[in-house]
């Protein structure tokens, strides 16, 4: 399964979830989904924001980890 | 003319389905009263207007609770898809109704009466096939609702 480190990365550039919404041009909310790993798929124009707000790869978000079932 | 939303045209048929609902419920149980007054008997035919009656009136009020969703800007939900599924059950009910109605005619009633017997089979075939598209139509909803949700989690 894909795992979002959103959070890591946020934590590592000290940026308020508010703040990158605001750059990313999403709701606070919609932010949350994705922090949370309760989205089922991310536009790559998003991807592409995030990464430049957050000055990263698309690898220092997303992560792969075996499925435990 | 908007089709969802307050005062769309799914607004306005929720407020005509109620007139018919209200209107049926009044028709069913004054019936009775109405026909004795004018000296005339229902016999057997309550066999025929009650079941039906009912079941026309269950799909009336199905139909309000949809159309109260295309209100709320809403139609794509699972509450949609599970008043489409049951409506669709309820008309497999009613052309059970009209092929016992049908069979009871033909069978015990002996009718020669090929309008009667011609109506009865038309009803049982339409509201056959008003179940199987309503059961069809929900499994479009369905799959629909979870694009929605799909497009909805996709940030």
């Amino acid at each position: 399964m894909i795992i979002v480190n959103l959070d890591v990365m946020m934590a590592k550039r000290k940026i308020s979830s508010q703040e990158l919404a605001d750059k990313l041009g999403i709701t606070p909310a919609n932010l949350s989904i994705l922090k949370t790993n309760k989205g089922k798929a991310i536009r790559f124009s998003t991807l592409d924001k995030i990464c430049a707000a957050l000055k990263c790869m698309p690898g220092d978000i997303l992560e792969y980890r075996e499925s435990e079932e | 003319m908007r089709i969802i939303g307050k005062n769309g045209l799914g607004d306005l048929l929720k407020r005509f389905l109620q007139v018919c609902f209200w209107g049926g419920i009044i028709i069913l149980i004054a019936l009775p009263l109405v026909l004795q007054g004018f000296g005339v008997s229902l016999n057997a035919s309550w066999i025929v207007i009650y079941p039906n009656g009912i079941v026309l009136l269950v799909i009336t009020h199905k139909f309000i609770e949809l159309f109260d969703s295309l209100k709320n800007h809403n139609p794509f939900c699972v509450r949609n898809v599970k008043i489409l599924k049951s409506t669709g059950m309820i008309a497999l009910i009613g052309s059970l109704f009209w092929l016992f109605d049908l069979l009871y005619e033909v069978i015990l009633a002996k009718s020669n009466d090929f309008v009667v017997i011609a109506t009865l089979a038309f009803l049982f075939i339409l509201f056959l096939g008003v179940a199987i598209a309503l059961d069809m139509l929900s499994e479009l909803l369905k799959e629909a609702t979870e694009y929605k949700k799909e497009n909805e989690l996709t940030i």
